[in-house]
């Protein structure tokens, strides 16, 4: 059993996480600027950051965090002397800062920083208080000149300093119910509190668990499945409304006869009629004036039923549409929220590797979604390590070109046209060198030495992310912006961004991200290929178009089309999806729908069957089993219930264009395509019996009944009949009788597939006119596909 | 069709009950009878051969809607289904345990099934009834059996049920797909 106090404190720790992560950044951020400014007296990032600290100290005591306390504690001293002006910090003491930050970081994910201890900091620290103390002006050390307002709240039984110099707020009325019960939870909640006071500086804000967020999230895109599914519920309604006209003339075309009736019956015409038909007759005639008019009404009151519905759902359209947009405008944060620790970063690595880099960021202050600062925090990281690593030169090289010593990495945030945000990490270092990375493909075999001469020089560029689509580390080795700039590409392209590269030599690169400011509702184009229907995500759909047969060109190894003056191999869908089983209809026509798909430098042209519609679509797992599924993103529940699979584009045409050459579409040409209808209530069954027909050979519709079956037979050709018996609304035995009866099918073979065993029912079966009758209990795929064979070879 | 609805939700129903039962049962201290073992089962039938799973993996019973296939996964996925507007995935036991192909049922039910970390479905032609087995009536199979599937297998009852083991289907890695 947990102990509810161990659960309290659990929580409290994890909500001081959070906010001891904010507090850390703000205070690194912070003493950048200060080391780039001076310290000027009364300075008011000095104020800040004790401040900061303050708060940071108070609330790593109400969870009993001592180690970071007593760090804080030490930290809190020197900056109150800083504030006195009786302490200037050299480069050394602002490590000393950066180092305790680190430490607390620490401390806070419980990875301990190697080099160094807490306890060695809090006497680093104390070192430096006593260095000042030996000034002329020194002050007593360790003791809070005054206590910031921020932390006022804070106050409880354990021994605090603030109470011990004299500065115990007053308790406030609210408040004094804190004061009894179990110390831990005690302080837990007033430091909530304070938590929660301490939120309030900038208006009025509440700080919400991310979970909860991210709830609300999923509980938006929720509601606007079912706003999908209202949406279809409407057509399929207003489908049911056209099917009044249909009544209405047949109603026309009886009801002259009707009049003749009522006028011979009983109306001034009348004739002579056997007297006992008399009555029925007017009773017949009297129902169907009132059936007319009872449909007339229904459809009235349908018809005002479904307008208000119309209403309602367009207003809930609206409604749902706000709620969504809210909440992810909810999720938005200021870039600089993840901007911040860098300083740090560079700061530090700089040092690290020898170089003097100062960072600059511009524009730090737009917002964006926080799962797209959080993806893209990562790549950020990773790009401005290698603006250090690779891009920036060493001091003295610096000073050769007549250059600053002091190199410039700057982050660039601009809002761009269309939701979308260009971040730009550039450097004004030496640039990329084009010769090298020629160098280097041809060495490692990416590129043909003609091939290499013959790239321009931006097309070179483009290499260092061909090295990562190739997994080859060609460029690692050189700049290393290989495979790391891939992931960057990655992760940009995933989001429905892009990347760019500039670089200029010996001036510096600069590369271009460009992302949307939130994770809107995805949208997708929603195709069928084969008997399947399938998702492709918007962002990565270059191009809908429709082109003729003889547009693919075959000539090479692998078909392709030609698109605004560039190649693009095309492949059937089904066939990048490894579905082999599959004949498309003998082509009836011209034109082929093709999907253009593009990720990053890759594209490929797929063949399908039919573009759907371009809908919104709320992309869910496939379950706790299927975690990762090649070409497989997740799946979308459509408007009509059914699940359609979203497809991963960048897999999608990896793998792709790594696969062999694919056989030309168009696999079984159009004469000897046989066409069977099959029909079967059972999904499985019916899903089995399609693919064993497919896999021969095939072409296969299938239906759910004998209605269903009935009704397509009407409209369409079909070769041959493949049928359950045991079916809702029209059995087997039912449907091939009508079969039988109608004069233009009654040569179509039928054979009958049934769980019903008796010998009996065997014989129903050939006395409706069945041609052939496949027990469920003994089914064997060979015997089925001979029976149809042998049935097929007859008919002809 | 509809008595067919009718009749999963009842033994959704009857289910649950079952787990809360036992859930009760559970709750009360170990004491030597329920060490002796009796356990309680779903049986069901799959292509002319009866199964059965403890009760306390099977969350539900639904009616097998429309299934969409996974391409690239593997055989044994027969696709994917929406329930209650969660996805998850079904697997056919008979190409699982490589049964010879024989017969055409049509697996209209889903007993899905999990350990709180995985959910899965497993498709079934009918739900024969819920019911009680007196572990020592479960005869394991012998040691020198030489069947591919003997893993997921607690044993025979009277030679005619085979009782299955859901906690070596949840917990086998092999029926995980996480493509590289």
């Amino acid at each position: 059993m947990i102990d509810p106090d161990e659960e309290f404190h659990k929580q409290l720790l994890a909500t001081f996480r959070e906010e001891a992560d904010e507090h850390l950044s703000e205070i690194t951020g912070d003493l950048i600027a200060l080391e780039k400014s001076g310290i000027t007296p009364g300075s008011p990032l000095v104020e800040r950051v004790y401040r900061t600290i303050h708060s940071l100290k108070g609330s790593a005591r109400a969870v009993n965090l001592r180690d970071i306390e007593s760090v804080c504690q030490n930290l809190e001293s020197v900056f109150a002397l800083m504030k006195k002006g009786e302490f200037v910090p050299d480069e050394g003491a602002y490590d000393l800062f950066h180092d305790a930050i680190k430490i607390t970081r620490g401390l806070l994910s419980g990875e301990r920083v190697e080099s160094i201890s807490p306890a060695e900091i809090a006497r680093s620290l104390r070192a430096l208080i006593s260095m000042t103390r030996d000034l002329p002006a020194a002050h007593q050390d360790g003791a809070v000149p005054e206590t910031p307002p921020a932390e006022r709240r804070i106050r409880n039984g354990m021994n605090d300093e603030n109470m011990s110099a004299g500065n115990a707020p007053s308790p406030r009325d609210g408040e004094s119910i804190f004061d009894t019960g179990k110390p831990n939870a005690d302080t837990g909640m007033e430091h909530l509190r304070s938590m929660a006071a301490h939120d309030t500086w900038d208006g009025k804000t509440v700080r919400i668990a991310a979970n909860k967020l991210d709830r609300l999230i999923a509980g938006a895109d929720d509601l606007l499945t079912t706003r999908l599914f209202i949406t279809h519920r409407m057509q399929e309604l207003e489908e049911i409304m056209t099917r009044f006209a249909i009544w209405r003339w047949n109603l026309a075309l009886v009801s002259n006869d009707l009049h003749r009736f009522r006028e011979a019956s009983f109306g001034i015409r009348k004739t002579k009629l056997p007297p006992d038909l008399v009555l029925p007759l007017q009773r017949m005639v009297e129902f169907l004036e009132y059936n007319r008019e009872f449909v007339t009404y229904l459809q009235h009151d349908l018809s005002v039923h479904v307008r208000a519905a119309e209403i309602d759902r367009s207003t809930l359209e609206t409604n749902t549409s706000a709620i969504s947009d809210l909440i992810h405008d909810a999720v938005l944060l200021p870039v600089a929220n993840v901007l911040q620790p860098f300083g740090g970063l560079v700061r530090e690595y700089s040092r690290h590797t020898g170089k003097q880099v100062d960072l600059v960021i511009e524009g730090s202050d737009l917002e964006m979604d926080r799962r797209i600062l959080e993806a893209l925090k990562d790549s950020l990281m990773h790009l401005l390590h290698n603006s250090i690593d690779h891009g920036i030169e060493y001091p003295d090289i610096r000073a050769e070109r007549h250059k600053k010593v002091r190199g410039i990495v700057r982050i660039r945030i601009i809002p761009l046209s269309g939701s979308k945000v260009g971040i730009e990490v550039s450097d004004d270092g030496g640039g990329i060198d084009r010769d090298v990375i020629r160098k280097a493909a041809v060495e490692k075999g990416i590129v043909s030495p003609d091939a290499a001469t013959a790239l321009s020089d931006d097309e070179v560029i483009w290499l260092i992310f061909r090295s990562g689509l190739s997994t080859s580390p060609i460029v690692t080795d050189i700049s290393g912006r290989g495979l790391g700039l891939a992931i960057v590409e990655d992760t940009v392209t995933r989001l429905g961004g892009s990347v760019s590269v500039s670089s200029e030599k010996g001036k510096g690169t600069t590369i271009k991200l460009q992302v949307p400011i939130r994770l809107a509702t995805l949208r997708g184009v929603v195709v069928r290929a084969g008997s399947q229907v399938y998702v492709l995500p918007m962002q990565q759909v270059r191009q809908v178009i429709r082109v003729q047969q003889e547009e693919i060109l075959r000539t090479g190894d692998r078909p392709i089309i030609e698109f605004q003056g560039e190649k693009i191999v095309v492949i059937r869908l089904t066939e990048a999806l490894g579905i082999t089983e599959y004949h498309s209809l003998p082509a009836g026509t011209a034109h082929v729908p093709i999907v253009i798909m593009a990720y990053g430098a890759g594209q490929i042209a797929c063949i399908v069957d039919e573009v759907i519609r371009v809908q919104e679509i709320v992309v869910r797992s496939l379950g706790s089993q299927l975690r990762r599924v090649k070409r497989i993103t997740g799946a979308v529940i459509l408007g009509d219930g059914k699940v359609a699979l979203v497809l991963d584009a960048l897999e999608l045409i990896q793998e792709s264009i790594k696969g062999s050459p694919l056989v030309p579409a168009g696999t079984a040409s159009g004469e000897d395509l046989r066409t069977i209808l099959v029909v079967e209530d059972s999904v499985t069954s019916r899903a089995l019996l399609q693919t064993i027909l497919e896999r021969a050979g095939y072409f296969v519709r299938t239906a759910v009944d004998g209605m269903e079956a009935l009704a397509m037979l009407k409209e369409h050709e079909f070769d041959m009949v493949v049928s359950d018996v045991d079916m809702p609304r029209m059995s087997g035995f039912t449907l091939t009788e009508k079969i039988r009866a109608d004069a233009r099918m009654s040569a179509l073979p039928v054979v009958l597939v049934t769980s019903l065993d008796s010998a009996e029912d065997q014989k129903h079966g050939i006395t409706v006119g069945a041609d052939a009758y496949i027990r469920k209990t003994s089914f064997e795929k060979s015997q089925l596909l001979s029976v149809i064979r042998n049935l097929l070879e007859r008919k002809r | 069709m509809t008595e067919g609805r009718a009749d999963g939700r009842l033994s959704e129903e009857t289910i649950r009950k079952v787990l809360e039962e036992r859930a009760k049962k559970i709750a009360e201290p170990v004491t030597g009878s329920v060490e002796t073992g009796i356990v309680e089962v779903l049986r069901f039938q799959l292509a002319y051969q009866e199964y059965a799973l403890e009760t306390r993996y099977v969350k539900e019973v639904i009616l097998t809607g429309e299934i969409t296939p996974v391409p690239g996964a593997p055989p044994f996925i027969s696709g994917i289904c929406a329930v209650r507007g969660r996805i998850i995935s079904l697997v056919d036991l008979r190409i699982l345990f490589s049964l010879p192909e024989k017969g055409l049922t049509d697996l209209n039910r889903v007993i899905v099934i999990t350990d709180g970390r995985l959910t899965f479905g497993i498709l079934a032609d009918t739900i024969t009834g819920l019911g009680t087995i007196p572990a020592f009536l479960i005869v394991p199979p012998t040691p020198g059996t030489d069947l591919s599937w003997k893993r997921y297998l607690k044993g025979y009852v009277s030679d005619s049920l085979v009782v299955l083991d859901a906690d070596s289907l949840l917990s086998d890695p092999a029926l995980v797909v996480e493509d590289a």
